[in-house]
């Protein structure tokens, strides 16, 4: 007897109860449902988050600052170092000074970076990076336009109490189309810098605190759009940052302001995987280093860990779909004991009804897994196109409940539905196989 | 050379096709033990018709299933085609029957799920002949025995002695040498039953195969060359006995030289 034909015979057992069948052969569909929508949200989870970190972060980007009280210093010749460690594709220090800005009648307040340009990445909306000399030009991200504002309007749109962003639009992709900030022509306007933490005029002035020195400055460039730190930053050279440090050196000595030691330097990975090296290389050499790749491998844990609690409670109803399954091949065995008995006088061998038990239960298995993944994709599809946030078990989506159903969780479902069948149908199958063709002779008992 | 020569020369005569040598069996239970065999020899030729008569308990059809290799003996020897059922394996015992050993049962035994060709071509079916080749042996076979109505029926379609039909056509369809049957009329009527044992011992004549059944009817002896009594787990008395004119209209010419001195010396207590 070919396999085609036990599985065909082991069909036509299936039909003998449909209504049992059915009902096993639902716990086994449960069971599938469950593990492949748990896991199918989780991945779905996942995939979102991923899409989010690519769009705004840099994962090549390393931070790297001096260790609070250490003697480590965070001076160029550590950055030239930096550049030496394997996998480093540029770094570059970074200085923070203090900025009042006044253009027009528009003023800033907050601090302005100097760095290396070349170590940025810098995407231009419009304009271009600073010229690398010390004359005074700004590259402004994108969302820094809106701390620009007119200290005799109060009311209006963008306004801002120091530092804290309102309700900033970031993600409109027509791009100048989408103004911030004070609707002026940026690169040709006219500004003026003081090194000072804000408006200075009411501040008491004395030889060892003089008053800050005016620069003349202009726009170069201003940043594209992004949701990330670069935008609400102001930009400008190195050179300009020394020029300015030594032409106000005792004010800002008084400031704590220095520019001999980097407040920070951002080490760039030539590649992803090189991360990790250049981070441990850095921690070794006793700074602190902060890749955004640690905080989304900490994610990814934790997303792990959410992952093998959803897939436990999928693989409980699978268990409890496994007791159905070998319940039902039990009292289908001992209701075909007789049939059985037959099977093995005329000549059916050991072997082949044991394999044709299995694949009875296996059967039972396949159909529940199908059906299951079925409903998965069915589920998948119709939680897809809510379209609304949604919070679900602690995950939570952007629009709609986000499901994804990878080949590879196909067929891992239907593979273990099919398993759990075969694994429930072991000790049934071994049952039939230790009954007497003596069974087929007794009695008429039906 | 000579040998083979005087094996052609008289086919099957001198060997029995099933013998058994002081078969015992015993049955344990936890209140005691049951001898229900207790020494039983049995010799029976090829082509012979052999009823097994007793009352129940007496041993019959647990002498039936040693001998079709359904159990095996506490001990004693059988052999079968001259081949030794005692010392086979499952397995071999297993394709052993189902090349040469047809079964036909007190209750039909049909697979409930099956149509009537299905059931006489599961025999083929388990010796793997493909499905078109089975099935159309077995509705030739089922033509033959007046089903041709029943084909596609399922058992609990037929009456029992439709269904009694169908199970001897299973038991002949792999033209097998020795037919068991286990009362085979046990659940039938009177007239059914003389149909059935008409059908059954002709067919078996038809081929020329080997007919040992189980019975508590003496009337059914008559269909029978030679009737062993048992009684208590032994075999108490053999007959031998002309069958009755009125059922076997061709014999097979090269069965009728079985003597009574020879059959007599077959079996003995």
């Amino acid at each position: 007897m070919n396999f085609f034909e036990l599985v065909r015979l082991a069909a036509v057992n299936l039909w003998r109860r449909p209504l049992r069948t059915f009902l096993t052969v639902l716990g086994v569909i449960i069971g599938t449902l469950c593990i492949t929508i748990m896991v199918a949200l989780g991945l779905g989870n996942l995939e979102q988050f991923n899409e989010s970190i690519m769009q705004n972060s840099n994962l090549t980007r390393i931070e790297v600052s001096a260790n609070y009280g250490s003697n480590v210093r965070l001076d160029q010749a550590a950055v030239d170092r930096f550049r030496q460690i394997p996998g480093v594709a540029s770094a570059t220090g970074v200085s923070n000074l203090p900025a009042y800005i006044t253009m027009g009648r528009y003023e800033y307040t907050g601090s302005i970076c100097a760095v290396d340009p070349a170590a940025m990445d810098f995407e231009f909306g419009q304009g271009k990076v600073f010229s690398q000399s010390d004359t005074l030009e700004f590259v402004i991200g994108s969302n820094a336009r809106e701390y620009f504002e007119d200290p005799r309007d109060r009311t209006g749109y963008g306004m801002y109490s120091y530092g804290v962003a309102v309700a900033v639009d970031t993600s409109a992709d027509g791009g100048e189309a989408a103004e911030i900030g004070p609707d002026v022509d940026w690169l040709e306007e006219s500004l003026t810098y003081y090194p000072s933490w804000g408006n200075f005029e009411e501040q008491e002035t004395t030889p060892e605190y003089p008053a800050p020195k005016s620069y003349r400055a202009s726009v170069s460039g201003i940043l594209a759009p992004a949701d990330n730190m670069e935008s609400y930053n102001i930009y400008i050279s190195q050179d300009a940052a020394r020029r300015i440090y030594n032409e106000n050196r005792r004010r800002l000595d008084a400031d704590s302001v220095s520019i001999d030691r980097y407040d920070q330097a951002y080490v760039n990975a030539a590649d992803v995987d090189a991360v990790q090296g250049i981070l441990d290389r850095l921690k070794e050499m006793g700074y602190q280093a902060y890749s955004d790749t640690e905080w989304i491998n900490q994610m990814q844990e934790e997303q792990q860990r959410q992952q093998s609690q959803l897939i436990a409670i999928g693989l409980i109803s699978l268990l409890v779909s496994a007791i159905g399954i070998a319940n039902t091949m039990l009292a289908s065995i001992l209701e075909r004991r007789r049939e059985i008995g037959v099977m093995k006088v005329i000549g059916l061998s050991v072997g082949r009804i044991n394999l044709m038990f299995l694949v009875e239960s296996a059967m039972i298995g396949l159909l529940g897994g199908l059906i299951g993944l079925g409903l998965s994709y069915a589920t998948a599809a119709v939680l897809g196109h809510t379209g609304e946030s949604v919070s679900f078990l602690g995950m939570y989506f952007d629009q709609g409940v986000r499901m994804a159903i990878p080949w590879w969780l196909s067929l891992g479902a239907v593979g273990i539905a099919v398993g759990v069948g075969l694994l429930s149908g072991i000790y049934p199958a071994w049952k039939a196989t230790r009954l007497s063709p003596l069974e087929a002779i007794r009695g008429a008992e039906s | 050379m000579d040998n083979m020569t005087a094996d052609i020369a008289l086919p099957a005569v001198q060997k029995p096709i099933v013998a058994a040598r002081d078969l015992k069996k015993i049955y344990c239970t936890d209140a005691a033990r049951i001898h229900a065999l207790n020494g039983v020899d049995v010799s029976i030729m090829p082509g012979e018709h052999c009823a097994i008569l007793g009352t129940s308990g007496s041993g019959k059809s647990t002498l039936l299933s040693l001998l079709a290799g359904l159990e095996r003996p506490t001990s004693g020897r059988i052999y079968i085609m001259r081949r030794p059922i005692h010392a086979m394996t499952e397995k071999e015992m297993v394709d052993f029957r189902l090349h040469n050993i047809g079964f036909v049962f007190q209750s039909f035994n049909l697979m409930s799920m099956m149509t009537a060709v299905e059931n006489v071509a599961m025999p083929l079916m388990f010796q793997g002949v493909p499905k078109a080749v089975r099935e159309a042996r077995a509705e030739r076979l089922l033509r033959k025995m007046g089903l041709a109505k029943q084909l596609a029926s399922r058992p609990s379609q037929m009456s029992g002695g439709q269904q009694q039909r169908v199970s001897i056509a299973r038991a002949l369809i792999s033209q097998p040498e020795i037919i068991f049957a286990d009362e085979p009329t046990g659940n039938l009527d009177s007239a059914t039953s003389r149909q059935i044992m008409d059908l059954m011992t002709e067919a078996a004549d038809r081929r020329g195969a080997t007919l040992i059944f189980v019975t508590h009817d003496e009337d059914h002896t008559a269909y029978a060359d030679r009737v062993l009594h048992i009684r208590d787990g032994i075999v108490d008395r053999v007959e031998t006995r002309t069958r009755n004119a009125g059922v076997s209209t061709s014999r097979d010419p090269a069965h009728e030289h079985q003597n009574p001195e020879e059959t007599a010396s077959c079996a003995k207590h």
